[in-house]
């Protein structure tokens, strides 16, 4: 847990103080990711650092893990904390494994077991462990650099992380990479995490929750839909740009918004049966084999006046959409094809529903978010 | 490696010269001489380097913590000064406070061969980014920490061209000891100008400029084998 009251950082320059973090207050919780986000200049960066006392405070107080920042001896309270920064700073002179070990030989683990972390992290980091411990950071690039800077931060399991825009120097392919490996590592660690961002999709993908600052003030502080669906002033609509319904679908899941598990008619059916689920939703029917894959679809005009087996009138699916794909790849992939609803399949590719255009706008007014995976 | 290879290029043509000019027996008659002065030449070398890069690293150090950074420009300038007085006044001025004698001379010697050291190693220092320093720090190593395993294992390039600098001026104005009765190869030297025996000039100068060499290329090498890997990589 990480609680910030009222915590200021002013400068005094030739001009008069100059107040660069005024009275921010936040707490985040134990396994959350937090996401502090703004324009260049708004403070985020350096309300992070007063958190790891690489910037003093002016005045306010901070916990961290219940505990207050200036009551710990600082080199104590940072060993504590992982750290990763945009430039990444692994030292040149070591090791991948040497940078990584840093933390636990100043906490003083033996080799082997530092040997046996190094190498679970490189793991976790998707790194291949027989291949990487021996590199020096010259011989690395960019995305490798910035996975051994996370894997560094959490060497000595730190329940604490802070990163400073970690992917922002990172190419949009390599940071989409990134921004995924941080989120399964962050489904398995759950640490406590501050994640400075100028990028409101990254934040979007990677917050449980949002601080937008202006001019060193909170603006908002809520979850990603909340900034989105409800923002609180003139500056956060803008910064979370004109577009902000669209990007609330990333935040929808299809399973959420689904409908019409019985649409579905064996391929042996008559067709006559289909009429009947046609009446209660979307206006067709999904025509499903036995093993519950969706084989084609029918919609009004191929039924009527027609007899037979419902598979020797269906048309082939369109678009398909996994349940754990979000709304806005549903929207993008019904917008492809020129349809208005799209069927919904299991990881096993089992038809599972439907989700028409009008599911996708009640699931953004009633925002029923679905609870983090 | 190419230090030595010029060296020798030059001892080569020097060798040639000397033969065809009829020195080279004249040379040789000095060699119990030159045997005699090699040891506190050598010794004049040996502690005044010692000195200097003692004192020089300590300094550089001293000047790039952070609390002295700012005040490090004015204080290298002070350092430059020393350089700027002629390597004569800085031996004249050794005597007239220590007298005449070796500790004279190494002290001229040293003062002389500092700043280069100091300034590299305060370059050196300097110049490992911001950003790595504040990782370290974020990480919870101490400033000894920093110091030890960060800033100097990545200044030790620039540390050791400074060294390498500062020997190869330090070889080359030793002789001039023997005018504040240092002793060492100047003897034959400055005997020889007065003589008008060049033979015995050459039979001084020529170990002393070999010595210049020959510790220029093995700090040299030193240094290639003393550079992290990672460091050489990131050169290469």
């Amino acid at each position: 847990m990480i609680r910030l009251e009222e915590v200021t950082k002013s400068y005094v320059t030739p001009t008069g103080p100059l107040t660069v973090v005024d009275r921010v207050s936040l707490e985040v919780a134990t396994g959350e990711t937090c996401v502090l986000l703004g324009p260049s200049g708004c403070g985020k960066t350096t309300t992070l650092k007063m958190i790891n006392r690489i910037v003093p405070k002016t005045s306010g107080r901070i916990q961290v893990m219940g505990r207050d920042i200036e009551s710990i001896d600082t080199v104590e309270l940072r060993r504590g904390i992982g750290y990763v920064i945009q430039q990444i700073g692994l030292f040149p002179n070591m090791t991948v494994e040497e940078n990584i070990g840093v933390v636990p030989r100043l906490l003083g683990w033996d080799a082997p077991r530092i040997a046996r972390r190094v190498r679970e992290l490189l793991a976790l980091m998707e790194l291949d462990p027989a291949v990487f411990p021996a590199r020096y950071p010259s011989e690395l690039s960019g995305g490798q650099a910035q996975r051994i800077g996370v894997a560094r931060a959490l060497a000595a399991d730190p329940p604490v992380l802070l990163m400073d825009e970690p992917f922002g120097a990172l190419d949009p392919i390599n940071r989409l990479a990134l921004q995924d490996e941080f989120l399964r590592m962050q489904a398995r660690l759950r640490k406590t995490v501050i994640f400075v961002s100028h990028d409101i999709d990254e934040a979007i993908r990677l917050g449980d929750r949002i601080a937008l600052l202006r001019a060193g003030r909170l603006e908002q502080f809520g979850a990603p839909d909340e900034l989105l669906a409800r923002p609180a002033n003139n500056f956060v609509a803008d910064f979370v740009g004109q577009d902000r319904a669209l990007k609330r679908l990333r935040l929808l899941s299809v399973a959420g918004a689904m409908n019409g598990g019985a649409l579905r008619l064996g391929p042996e059916e008559p067709i006559e049966r289909a009429a009947a689920l046609m009446t209660t939703h979307a206006g067709v029917a999904i025509v499903v084999s036995e093993q519950g894959s969706p084989l084609g679809w029918l919609g009004r005009s191929h039924i009527e006046g027609r007899s037979g087996p419902s598979r020797t009138h269906a048309r082939p699916m369109p678009a398909v959409v996994g349940l754990d794909d979000d709304l806005r790849i549903a929207l993008s992939r019904m917008l492809a094809v020129g349809a208005d609803w799209i069927a919904c399949v299991d990881p096993e590719g089992r038809f599972a529903g439907v989700v028409t255009r009008e599911d996708i706008a009640e699931a953004l007014a009633t925002a029923q978010r679905e609870p983090d995976a | 490696m190419s230090g030595i290879l010029s060296g020798t290029l030059v001892a080569i043509a020097l060798a040639l010269w000397l033969w065809l000019g009829g020195l080279l027996p004249g040379i040789w008659q000095q060699a119990p001489l030159v045997e005699h002065l090699l040891w506190p030449h050598l010794y004049l070398v040996a502690v005044s380097s010692g000195i200097a890069i003692v004192l020089g690293v300590s300094a550089g150090i001293v000047l790039s913590r952070p609390r002295f950074r700012d005040h490090a420009e004015a204080s290298m300038q002070a350092i430059n000064i020393g350089n700027t007085v002629p390597t004569l006044a800085v031996l004249a001025l050794a005597m007239s406070v220590l007298g005449i004698g070796s500790t004279a001379a190494i002290v001229a010697l040293a003062v002389h061969s500092v700043l280069p050291i100091a300034r590299n190693t305060f370059a050196g220092i300097t110049a490992v980014p911001a950003s790595t320093i504040e990782a370290a720090a974020g990480m919870g190593m101490t400033e000894g920490q920093i110091l030890r395993r960060v800033e100097i294992p990545n200044a030790l390039p620039a540390i050791l061209a400074g060294v390498r600098t500062a020997m190869v001026i330090n070889a080359g104005t030793a002789p001039l000891a023997f005018l504040i009765g240092g002793g060492g190869l100047g003897e034959l030297i400055f005997a020889g100008i007065d003589l008008f025996d060049p033979a015995m000039m050459l039979a001084g100068a020529i170990p002393s400029s070999l010595l210049a060499i020959a510790l220029g290329s093995l700090v040299g090498g030193l240094a290639k084998r003393m550079t992290p890997r990672g460091i050489a990589f990131a050169r290469a």
